[in-house]
């Protein structure tokens, strides 16, 4: 995927402001051959319990994160979540609650509440891994 | 796109990274007096869809939630629910991870 | 646009009421002016030394909207000197840092971010968003570029630069005053003078002038006192003297004159005589190289090549890494008859950052030198991949 340097840092803040439990939100940007990520949207943990193993979002949020995107002229390219005192790989949760391969899946890991590794994944076309992406930053346009 | 003509014509929003099997499009107009018609005719005219909406088993993958304007089926008549002329369907999936 | 006067200005919450108090009582300010300020938007290019103060006052007093331009990342040896990042923020965005530290000072202030280098290409689109600029930079292109795009949007400029000790502030751009091309028709040679990696800069210095810059920045939007239009300040903190220069409008101006020849942003690089931004890599690679690597393996194995340093004698007593010998590359074309070595032995020149030794790698190549090299990255790589105990500076 390709973002900015601040959009890199709102997330790992975002992880390290809910640690211990786990954070998530959104990517907003552009699809192309890179997903292409300008700006973010956060939403609460919406999971039940266990929020320092598990994140939930629900498609209420989804759907807030779509029209929130469409009013900037974005899509949602994909999401991303905090892994607090785990590494930054995708766990056997993610891959069985993935959804769409297309999506850029973020994880930043929170170490003893500092933010450390960040990776991103799509899902493999057969559904059966996640695949590792490149991270490229560049400086864009105006964010708030 | 099928052309039955007694049925309504309804919109389907799509999820961005499936927009790649429907000519990236956001919205595709299709046709059904239900939801399930509705999406067989989505399927039926963008084939590469189906194995991102539904199991082998021919079930909705549970993370896939159908609304029908703010509404999901699930709280209405589910696959059965009636569709009127110019009905918004979103597919939205539901997020979550360890 | 000195002084915007929108047709109905926000009021003030009772919490803001409460936070701009000692303004609200203050004869020329109160309730009215507030409100102007809460109306009113600043674009700060440059979140380092002088925006640093100018962004905090300015967000503490209330402004409406405070735009910032920026696309550094925050280092160690910004601290001494950029208060708006602190010791926990180093290799974060600077805009992150600065972010924060704004809206931690006062919630009520709107943070734009432009995370982008203000370019020819976006600077008229991101400047008209704003009622005053406040020109933060430290280079020439940079002030030529937003002083050009003031004049042509109409936006005033608060004018900030600092040397060493020295300080000069004015305000540029305004309809009935000089613009920073009145003051400074052409820029400087390249290289004459030194940023503030290579220059030094007092810590305070930028806290002074910076400060000095948002006065100016408050006053135009309230449009009250005399503001340094026409006036060049000059601030020399050793002897702690203040001056100010008359500056007058040049009617021959091609910017602002009385018949404008340059009615569109251009090159500012081209304009101050320096390669283009992203070509100042393709003149590093034009000259020969050597990485840090091979050369401390080189040093390792006892066949060390012949190792100038062309910084500063005082940036040496900084961080060295241990050169044959010294000479500052604007010494060095009146200084080769010193050099130790011959025009056949394999020579490494290193500075700072590999910019300065690139310059003086091919000084020494039209000279007849036949096997130099650059050390590409200087020092930095150096303490960055070899050395650690040798300072970043």
């Amino acid at each position: 995927m390709i973002t900015t340097p601040l959009i890199l840092d709102q997330i790992r803040r975002h992880g390290e402001a809910t640690y211990p439990e786990e954070c998530c939100g959104f990517l907003l940007g552009t699809a192309d051959e890179d997903n292409q990520a300008t700006a973010l949207h956060q939403v609460p943990n919406r999971q039940e319990d266990r929020r320092t193993h598990r994140y939930t979002i629900t498609p209420a949020d989804y759907r807030n994160a779509d029209e929130a995107a469409r009013a900037r002229g974005l899509d949602i390219v994909g999401m991303y979540h905090s892994h607090p005192d785990h590494p930054a790989q995708p766990s056997a949760t993610d891959l069985a609650e993935a959804t769409f391969p297309g999506y850029t899946y973020v994880i930043v890991s929170v170490t003893s509440g500092t933010a450390t590794d960040l990776t991103a994944w799509t899902l493999a076309p057969d559904r059966s891994a996640f695949l590792q992406e490149s991270i490229t930053t560049e400086a864009s346009a105006a964010t708030r | 796109m099928a052309t039955t003509t007694e049925q309504p014509s309804v919109t389907i929003r799509i999820p961005t990274p499936l927009r790649s099997y429907t000519n990236n499009q956001s919205i595709v107009e299709v046709d059904g007096a239900t939801v399930q018609a509705a999406l067989t005719d989505l399927i039926d005219t963008y084939p590469a869809l189906k194995p991102h909406l539904y199991h082998d088993t021919g079930d909705l993958r549970s993370f896939v939630n159908i609304y029908v304007g703010d509404e999901d089926i699930r709280y209405l008549d589910g696959p059965q629910t009636a569709l009127e002329e110019d009905a918004e369907v979103s597919i939205v999936p539901s997020i979550a991870g360890g | 646009m000195a002084t915007p006067t929108p047709s109905a200005p926000p009021a003030l919450s009772t919490a803001e009421v409460q936070r701009y108090g000692r303004h609200l009582t203050l004869p020329k300010v109160g309730k009215a002016g507030q409100e102007k300020l809460k109306a009113s938007s600043v674009l700060i290019v440059g979140a380092g030394g002088l925006g640093s103060p100018a962004a905090m006052y300015l967000a503490a007093a209330g402004i409406g909207r405070i735009g910032l331009v920026d696309f550094d990342t925050v280092e160690t040896s910004n601290l001494q000197r950029q208060l708006l990042h602190g010791t926990s923020d180093v290799g974060r965005p600077k805009l992150a840092s600065a972010r924060d530290r704004l809206k931690d000072l006062n919630p009520h202030v709107e943070v734009v971010l432009h995370e982008t280098r203000l370019t020819s290409e976006n600077a008229l689109g991101i400047v008209e968003g704003y009622d005053i600029v406040a020109d933060g930079t430290d280079n020439f292109p940079a002030r030529y570029l937003i002083n050009d795009a003031c004049v042509l949007t109409g936006t005033p400029n608060a004018y900030a630069s600092i040397f060493r000790f020295e300080g000069q502030v004015s305000v540029f751009a305004t309809p009935e005053g000089p613009c920073y091309r009145c003051a400074y028709p052409e820029p400087p040679p390249p290289g004459l003078v030194p940023s503030c990696a290579e220059g030094g800069v007092l810590g305070i210095l930028p806290g002074l002038v910076g400060t000095l810059q948002a006065t100016e920045v408050i006053k135009m939007l309230l449009g009250i006192g005399d503001p340094l239009i026409g006036r060049l300040l000059l601030i020399d903190t050793l002897p702690m003297t203040f001056r100010t220069l008359k500056i007058r409008q040049n009617p021959d101006c091609p910017v602002c004159g009385d018949h404008p020849t340059q009615t569109e942003l251009i090159d500012y690089e081209a304009f101050c005589g320096l390669p283009p931004e992203n070509g100042t890599d393709d003149t590093m690679h034009n000259v020969p190289e050597t990485t840090v690597t091979a050369l401390h393996a080189r040093r390792e194995a006892g066949t060390s090549p012949f190792v100038l340093d062309v910084r500063k004698p005082r940036e040496a007593e900084i961080a060295a890494l241990g050169a044959d010998q010294l000479i500052p590359v604007d010494e060095l074309p009146d200084r080769l008859d010193e050099l130790k070595a011959t025009k056949d032995d394999e020579i490494v020149i290193h500075c700072r950052s590999g910019a300065r030794s690139a310059k003086a790698t091919q000084l020494l190549l039209d000279h007849g030198y036949t096997d130099v090299k650059n050390l590409a990255g200087g020092i930095l790589a150096w303490s960055e991949e070899i050395d650690s105990s040798v300072p970043q500076y």
